[in-house]
């Protein structure tokens, strides 16, 4: 059969495919998803373990209350949203000052626009590499920085505020949210961090309510702010605004209830100096009730067996129903060559060849297969745009 | 021609679509990249006796940084937030504690590399005798909720003793900072302990001495007076202020009163201020606070100028009859 010939069995093929649409792109569909499915799985899985893995063995050692190691780490790290028990950020202060460890505290029971709000110390930005894309790194109580999803989602920058959400809708005895100024913005690094705010561990008191600074109504600008005098003592109207900023004359009159090493957090990262000092280090804390010292890669190893038991089954229902579907468009096919039969016995009758009639079918077969590939690879591409620690989050 | 033109259309949107994950790959490396940084780790020291522990201590393993002043004292320093960035940039800031920088109570600074000096001796740590009192506040009518928040007195240096221990915090601190050069600034170290050694002795000696009724003009001899053992007298006036904060009549009614005719200046008075001290019948003897950082080589050390403060007070005594 020369070129020419396949060349128009092709062309045949793909007018067929076209004139039942339909038909076609059920069964390029069918075909797509069967292909799709498995190796979008497969990549969700290894990219997420490749995330969860480096997050966490980049990250020595986790202090933190008693309670469950699994909640701290995927707190700590994931900033997910975990009843987490709070120690005095005075274990944070000891260990910097034993010189064996940088200790980074956490402060995370604060959010922003549905963002956790996190409290800690500045070198957390260095020790996971953020770098401040726009604008400048957090200077003082009451400025944050944003991570970049979160400025991308929100549509801010720096010179931007946000306002903390109040603890609770019905909480009238509450405090004011906190204004926070966004300072700016940092780069992606597509892990956790583009999805949180960053600021003072000051700053997560203050919203938390151990730490304020004093408003006085009578010196506001607004005439409406006061509406009336209650034996010498001014009545606050409605117009005072309802909530906190600490303006720079207001941070002079900041403080804390308290002596700030009593003050809670909610996690400690420590960053031991070297591999004598980690030894010395979670030797002395794991010998204290009052805390708790876990390697995140070990609770990450944990959760991420359990995880692939369940991936691994999954895995496996998605290749019996990809077998399935195989199966199936292979009957529809077989199905379609017998309904066909007349138009085949008319192109064997005005002289085609047989192997003419082959290249035709199998034309139709490798079209819809690549077709069908093309659907499969788009789908795995786009699949790279999601969060690399998806399957972690829908496992928590 | 429909098969061309799908078969382009779907080639464009494959194509389209490995671009794009190239682009995401290449952007992200970009971000991963790191400015250079100065070869010689760089200290910050916020007052004239940190600086001067550091550069005898590190001596040129070290870039020591202080703060811009701007003719104003270190004590009253008051960094703008773009400051506090260049502060959160050094290697090791070491701070004095006991109140001397309020403002880092205020600002976000790297706890990892902040090195409170007087920290080992918190316990010691003397109140100020310079509150005014409008830090006390109550939350709620009735009271509930009253407190006060402490505060120091701040010049922990001009103690002898004070100046050795943090002295030795500020050698600890460089040594986890050049774990390399842990011998060099050892041996530096000790040199530099051992010169505090005969200051303690000095101020020993001077709390065994029968001195004069002294007024301090300023509110921050505090840890002086206590390590010599000298009781003064509180004229509450600050030296860049015109005259104390209960007017001139109180100081002349404290001389009038106690019979004091000293009266310890941080500095030289000007021809004008010198006037009114004479007729007053006070001397001024200066004893230098010793708190804002200093430039340029050659200057005195701290321990000099520490050691010149003792000669002076020592001067004014006389040796008590023993036996």
């Amino acid at each position: 059969m020369s070129t020419r010939a396949s060349l128009h069995a092709c062309g045949l093929a793909w007018r067929h495919l076209t004139f039942h649409g339909v038909r076609s792109g059920i069964l390029v569909l069918s075909l797509a998803i069967s292909i799709a499915l498995p190796l979008v799985m497969q990549s969700l899985v290894s990219r997420g373990e490749e995330a969860t893995t480096s997050r966490a063995s980049v990250t020595p050692l986790l202090l933190g209350a008693p309670g469950g190691s699994v909640d701290l780490v995927l707190g700590a790290l994931w900033f997910l949203p975990e009843e987490l028990k709070p120690l005095p950020s005075r274990e944070s202060d000891e260990i910097n000052s034993s010189g064996l460890a940088t200790a980074l505290p956490l402060s995370m029971t604060a959010r922003a626009s549905g963002y956790p709000v996190i409290g800690t110390d500045v070198a957390y930005l260095d020790f996971r590499g953020l770098d401040v894309a726009d604008g400048r790194q957090f200077a003082v109580p009451g400025e944050c920085v944003l991570g970049s999803r979160v400025a991308g989602a929100k549509g801010l920058g720096p010179g931007d505020t946000i306002l903390t959400d109040p603890e609770g809708l019905f909480d009238i005895g509450g405090g004011y949210p906190l204004r926070l100024r966004i300072t700016g913005v940092l780069a992606p690094r597509n892990t956790p961090d583009d999805g949180a705010v960053f600021c003072d561990l000051k700053t997560s008191w203050i919203v938390a309510g151990y730490g304020h600074v004093h408003v006085e109504v009578t010196e506001t600008k607004d005439p409406e702010a006061i509406m009336g005098d209650n034996d010498g003592r001014p009545i606050a109207s409605s117009a005072v605004t309802p909530y906190t900023e600490l303006t720079p004359e207001l941070l002079s009159t900041l403080h804390f209830h308290g002596e700030p090493e009593d003050l809670p957090v909610e996690a400690i990262i420590l960053v031991p100096r070297d591999a004598k000092s980690r030894t010395i280090l979670s030797g002395r804390l794991g010998l204290r009730d009052e805390v708790s010292v876990v390697y995140p890669s070990e609770v990450v190893k944990e959760v991420l067996d359990r995880v692939f038991q369940i991936g691994a089954l999954l895995a496996g229902i998605l290749v019996a129903t990809g077998v399935a579907t195989l199966g199936v468009v292979l009957l529809v096919l077989a199905l379609s060559i017998r309904l066909r039969k007349d138009e085949l016995d008319t192109l064997r009758r005005i002289g085609a060849p047989r192997s003419a009639t082959i290249t035709l079918l199998l034309a139709e077969v490798v079209m819809l297969a690549t077709l069908a590939c093309a659907i499969a690879f788009v789908a795995l591409l786009a699949s790279t745009t999601l969060p690399a620690d998806l399957v972690l989050r829908l496992a928590t | 021609m429909s098969v061309i033109r799908n078969s382009f259309l779907l080639g464009s949107l494959l194509i389209g679509c490995m671009l794009s994950a190239c682009d995401r790959t290449n952007s992200s490396s970009t971000s991963s990249t790191t400015e250079a940084k100065p070869t010689k780790p760089t200290v910050f020291a916020i007052n004239f006796a940190l600086q001067s522990f550091a550069s005898t201590i590190g001596g040129d393993l070290i870039e020591v940084e202080v703060p811009k002043l701007d003719d104003i004292s270190a004590s009253l320093y008051n960094p703008s937030p773009e400051e506090i960035i260049t502060i959160q940039d050094a290697n090791l800031i070491l701070l004095n504690g006991a109140d001397f920088s309020p403002w880092t109570g205020r600002s976000s600074l790297p706890a990892s590399k902040t090195v409170i000096t007087s920290r080992s001796f918190k316990k010691e740590w003397l109140a100020s005798s310079h509150d005014h009192g409008d830090h006390d506040h109550q939350h709620g009518p009735e009271g509930e909720g009253v407190h006060s928040h402490a505060h120091y007195a701040a010049f922990t240096w001009l103690s002898p003793m004070n100046a050795k221990r943090q002295a030795a915090a500020v050698e600890q601190a460089l040594r986890r900072l050049l774990s390399a050069n842990g011998s060099e600034i050892e041996q530096r170290s000790k040199v530099l302990q051992g010169s505090f050694d005969p200051l303690i002795k000095q101020a020993e000696r001077i709390s065994g001495m029968s001195m004069p009724t002294l007024i301090a003009s300023e509110p921050q001899y505090q840890y002086l007076a206590k390590a010599c053992g000298i009781e003064l007298l509180e004229a509450d006036w600050h030296w860049n202020e015109p005259a104390p904060h209960a007017g001139m009549d109180s100081l002349r009614a404290l001389a009038e009163a106690s019979g004091a005719r000293h009266i310890l200046v941080p500095a030289e008075p000007t021809t004008e201020r010198r006037a009114i001290l004479a007729q007053l019948k006070l001397e001024p003897i200066v004893v230098p606070l010793l708190v804002d950082p200093r430039s340029g080589d050659g200057t005195t050390s701290f321990v000099e100028s520490l050691g010149r403060n003792l000669n002076t007070l020592e001067a004014l005594g006389t040796a008590q009859p023993t036996g």
